[in-house]
């Protein structure tokens, strides 16, 4: 089923509450500010900085 | 007669409102200290429904709602208020509030926000606080009450907190493992 547009829109990122956008493979969302990738499992999103990957510049 | 059991535990879920949208970097982590960690934050979301807050707060008013990682005892919603109200407290500004806080849980059939007004449909928990039945999970979606705030029957808010709720779903179902 993916993220929906509605939810993406409402979502920010924990650590710096701006905006995220999805991964071209719709598998986590990537905040561009802090550098991280949350990961999304069974369409959830896991939104925690502790569990996020940095991402590569 | 039915056997009592422990109720699930509940994913805390807080809005908070302000008129100075950078009061919330303050705010945040001394919601952490009560909450714990947060995994879902929302945008700013207008917080237009009503003009009763106008005249202590100030206008126009910004809200966020926060869902928390930990899971917590239904029982705990009165403590919980209690703590929020002191941080409320903590930015009053000549008698006037600057920032309004709001805990609740949610439950995989409810959510229910805290209050410290009595009212005809609220139930006392203890401690000077209510709690009002928000939201009921029906039919696969959350759907309001007759006494349900505006605002948390609009589809932005209804849809952030269905998304809270399946994550509390993955929570609760760890939760329930690690106890098996």
């Amino acid at each position: 089923m993916g993220i929906s547009k509605e939810l993406l829109d409402i979502l920010v990122c924990p650590k710096c509450k701006n905006q995220i956008r999805l991964t071209e493979k719709q598998d986590g969302l990537i905040c561009d500010d802090c550098g991280l990738l949350y990961e999304i499992k069974d369409d959830i999103p896991i939104m925690l900085v502790e569990e996020a990957k940095p991402i590569k510049p | 007669m039915s056997v009592p059991k422990m109720p699930d535990p509940a994913k805390l879920v807080m809005s908070v409102f302000m008129k100075e949208k950078p009061l919330f970097e303050s705010v945040f982590p001394l919601l952490e200290t009560i909450g714990g960690p947060v995994d879902l934050v929302s945008r700013w979301l207008d917080f237009d429904f009503t003009n009763y807050y106008h005249k202590e707060m100030g206008h126009p008013l910004f809200r966020r709602i926060l869902a928390f990682k930990s899971l917590v005892d239904q029982a705990d919603l009165s403590k919980i208020k209690q703590a929020t109200n002191a941080v409320e407290q903590q930015f009053v500004n000549d008698q006037h509030r600057r920032i309004n806080i709001d805990p609740g849980y949610l439950l995989a059939s409810r959510f229910v926000l805290a209050t410290g007004k009595d009212y005809a449909h609220r139930i006392y928990i203890g401690d000077h606080m209510y709690a009002d039945l928000t939201l009921m999970y029906v039919g696969k979606q959350f759907v309001s009450l007759d006494w349900t705030y505006p605002d948390y029957r609009s589809k932005e808010i209804i849809r952030f907190l269905e998304q809270v709720r399946d994550k509390y779903l993955l929570d609760l179902k760890a939760v329930k493992r690690s106890l098996s």
